[in-house]
C-alpha cells in the first residue's frame, strides 16, 4: 500500500492505470497535465509518481525538472516514464530516472516497475550539464 | 517520329546530290577546256612547222644546199601530220569549215612551193628567184595564218562560252544547294521545337505526378502521426481496462472474456507499433542512437520476455553465451526489438517439444547473433524474400503482417550491420545479424540507466 500520483493527459488511459493500481493495493490519485501533477504533489508529496511524455503545457520530462527545482521533498520522489514515444531510454537517461516503461506494455509490467521504484526510491537526477527538454508538448512552460 | 527522320533524311540526300553535281560540273568544264587549249597548241604548232617549211624552201632556193631541201621535206611531213591531228579534233560543222580554209590555203601554199622548186631545175638567177618567192609566196603565208588565226579564235571564242555555262550551271547548282540548306535548317528547328514542347509537356506531367505522390505522402505521414497519437492511446486504455476486468472477475469465464480482450488490444498495439516503423523506414527517418551495450544483456532481456510463452508451448529456449562480456554499439530498444521479433517468429513456428538457441560471438570486427529453431525451415526459393516489405509465405496459416522482418532488417542495417537467414528445409532455420563492436570505448559506459522493462516487438 503505497501513495501514488498518475498523471496523462489522456484521461481513459489515466483512469485505467490508476484502476490497476488499485487493484495492486495502492492509493492512487490522477492528474491530467502536468501543471495540476504538480499542483497535487505540492497538496501531499506522493512516495511515486508514473507520469506521460508527452503532455500539452509541461510534459513529463519539464515536471520532473520542475520538481528538482521546486525541491521542498519533490525531489526525492521517484518518477516513472511511461510512454509511446521512441528512444524513450534516451529521454529517461536525460531525465535521470532508472525508471521507464514504453507503450504498449503488459499490465504486470507496469505493476512490477512500480514495485520496484518504490523499494529501490532511487529519485532523478539530470546528469550535470544536460538540459532536460520541456518537449515539443511543452511550449508554455513556466519556471 | 519516323516521319521527320525521313524528311531530314531526304534533305540532306538532296544536299549531297547538289553538291555532287557541282563537282561533276566542275570536273566536266575542266576536260572540256583542256581539249580546246590542247587544239589551240596545235594550230599554234602549224604556224611554227609553216615557219620552219618557209625557211628551209627559202634557205633551199638561195643555197640549192641539199640539206634544206631534206630538212623542207621533213618539215612538210610534220606539217601534214599536225594538219590531219587537227581534223581530227574538228567534229562541229562550224570546226570543220575552218579547217576545210586551212586546208585550202596550205594546198594552194604547197603547190606554190613545189612550183618553185620546180623553177631551181631551170637556169633561173637566184635573185629573181628570191623575189619571186617573195611574191608568189609571202601572201600564201599570210592566208594560212590568217586562217589557222582564225581556227584559234573560234577555239577561244568555244573555251569563253564552256566558262560562262559552267559559271550560269555552278551558280543555279550554289542557289538549289543553298535553298535545300536553309530548309533542312527551318525543318530541324521545327522539328526541335515540336520535340521540347512535347518533352514540356511530358515534364510537366510527371512533375504534377511527382507533387501528388508528395502530397500523398505527407498526407500519409499525417494520418499515421494521429494513428501514433489519437489510436494508440484509447486503445491502451482498452488494454488496462480488460486486465483490471479481469483481476476483477467474479467468475472464469468473465475472466477469460477479459484476457481475450486484453490479448487482442495489446495485438493491436504493437500491430499500429509496426505501421509507425515501416512508415518511417520508408520515409528514410528510421534513426539509431547507438551506445555501448553488453549483448549477453541484450539476450537475457530477450529470453526473459519469451521465457513464458515458452514455457506455455513447451519449446526450450536456451542461451548459449560462449563468450561472454562483449559489447557492441547498438540502439538498446532497437536491437531489443530484432531479437524480440525473431525469437517471436521462431516461437510461432517451432512445434511442441522444439528448442530455440540464441547466441552472440565475434566475428571480426563486429558481433554476430544467432537464432536457431527446430521449425519447420523455410524453403529455399524464399530465403531471399523473407525481408521483404509484407511478404509473407502463399501456403502460410500462420498469422503475421509481413512487416516483422522488414523492420527488422532496416534497424539492423541502420545500426552498419546485416540481417540473413540459412535455413535446412525440414531441420529449422537460424537467423543472424552483424552489430558493431563497441570495444574500442570500454573505459566510460554508463551502462542500462534502467532495466526498465523494454518493449518486446
Amino acid at each position: 500500500m503505497a501513495d501514488l500520483l498518475v498523471i496523462d493527459d489522456d484521461l481513459d488511459g489515466a483512469d485505467a492505470l490508476a484502476e490497476l493500481m488499485r487493484l495492486a493495493g495502492h492509493e492512487v490519485r490522477v492528474g491530467y497535465d502536468g501543471e495540476e501533477g504538480l499542483h497535487l504533489m505540492q497538496e501531499r508529496i506522493p512516495e511515486v509518481v508514473i507520469v506521460d511524455v508527452e503532455m500539452p503545457i509541461v510534459g513529463g520530462p519539464a515536471m520532473a525538472y520542475e520538481m528538482l527545482l521546486r525541491d521542498a521533498g519533490l525531489e526525492a520522489v521517484p518518477v516513472v516514464l511511461v510512454s509511446g514515444v521512441t528512444h524513450l531510454r534516451d529521454i529517461a537517461t536525460r531525465v535521470g530516472t532508472p525508471y521507464f516503461l514504453g507503450k504498449p506494455y503488459r499490465h504486470t509490467q507496469v505493476v512490477e516497475l512500480v514495485q520496484r521504484a518504490l523499494a529501490e526510491r532511487i529519485a532523478p537526477r539530470p546528469a550535470p550539464g544536460t538540459t532536460v527538454p520541456t518537449g515539443p508538448a511543452a511550449p508554455r512552460h513556466r519556471p | 517520329m519516323a516521319g521527320y527522320a525521313i524528311v531530314i533524311v531526304l534533305l540532306v540526300a538532296g544536299v549531297a546530290g547538289a553538291i555532287r553535281r557541282l563537282d561533276a560540273v566542275d570536273a566536266r568544264t575542266e576536260a572540256h577546256i583542256r581539249a580546246k587549249e590542247q587544239e589551240i597548241a596545235l594550230t599554234e604548232r602549224l604556224r611554227w612547222r609553216n615557219e620552219v617549211v618557209v625557211s628551209s624552201a627559202s634557205g633551199y632556193l638561195l643555197s640549192r644546199d641539199p640539206i634544206f631541201l631534206a630538212r623542207l621535206r621533213e618539215a612538210d611531213a610534220a606539217f601534214d601530220e599536225d594538219l590531219a591531228a587537227l581534223e581530227r579534233r574538228s567534229p562541229t560543222p562550224i570546226e570543220q569549215s575552218l579547217f576545210a580554209e586551212i586546208e585550202r590555203v596550205s594546198s594552194e601554199y604547197r603547190r606554190a612551193q613545189e612550183d618553185l622548186l620546180a623553177e631551181t631545175q631551170l637556169p633561173v638567177d637566184p635573185r629573181e628567184l628570191g623575189e619571186h618567192f617573195e611574191t608568189l609566196l609571202q601572201p600564201r603565208r599570210v592566208a594560212l595564218a590568217g586562217a589557222l588565226d582564225g581556227f584559234a579564235r573560234h577555239k577561244q571564242e568555244v573555251i569563253a562560252g564552256v566558262y560562262a555555262e559552267a559559271q550560269r550551271d555552278r551558280r543555279h547548282l550554289l542557289l538549289w544547294t543553298q535553298g535545300l540548306l536553309g530548309v533542312v535548317m527551318l525543318v530541324s528547328l521545327a522539328i526541335a521545337w515540336t520535340f521540347s514542347r512535347q518533352l514540356a509537356r511530358v515534364y510537366a506531367k510527371e512533375q504534377q505526378a511527382l507533387d501528388a505522390a508528395q502530397k500523398a505522402l505527407a498526407a500519409r505521414d499525417e494520418i499515421m502521426g494521429v494513428v501514433a497519437h489519437d489510436l494508440r492511446n484509447p486503445l491502451g486504455a482498452i488494454t488496462m481496462k480488460a486486465a483490471v476486468l479481469r483481476q476483477e472477475a467474479s467468475s472464469e469465464k468473465t475472466r477469460r472474456q477479459a484476457e481475450s480482450i486484453e490479448n487482442i488490444g495489446m495485438r493491436m498495439e504493437y500491430l499500429i507499433r509496426s505501421m509507425l516503423d515501416v512508415t518511417v523506414l520508408e520515409a528514410g527517418r528510421l534513426t539509431v542512437s547507438p551506445a555501448p551495450c553488453s549483448a549477453d544483456g541484450l539476450l537475457r532481456e530477450a529470453t526473459d520476455l519469451f521465457s513464458g510463452v515458452a514455457t506455455s508451448k513447451g519449446i526450450q529456449l536456451a542461451r548459449g553465451v560462449e563468450e561472454p562480456g562483449i559489447l557492441v554499439r547498438a540502439d538498446h530498444d532497437r536491437v531489443l526489438q530484432v531479437l524480440s521479433n525473431l525469437l517471436g517468429n521462431a516461437l510461432k513456428f517451432t512445434p511442441k517439444g522444439g528448442r530455440i538457441t540464441m547466441s552472440v560471438e565475434r566475428r571480426n570486427s563486429s558481433a554476430r547473433f544467432a537464432v536457431s529453431d527446430t521449425g519447420p525451415g523455410i524453403a529455399r526459393d524464399h530465403v531471399s524474400h523473407v525481408f521483404d516489405r509484407f511478404w509473407r509465405p502463399k501456403e502460410s496459416t500462420k498469422a503475421g503482417t509481413g512487416l516483422g522482418l522488414f523492420i527488422a532488417r532496416g534497424i539492423v542495417e541502420a545500426h552498419g550491420g546485416r540481417i540473413w537467414v540459412e535455413s535446412d528445409p525440414g531441420h529449422g532455420a537460424t537467423f543472424y545479424f552483424s552489430m558493431p563492436l563497441a570495444e574500442a570505448e570500454v573505459s566510460t559506459i554508463p551502462l542500462n540507466v534502467g532495466q526498465g522493462a523494454p518493449n518486446p516487438a
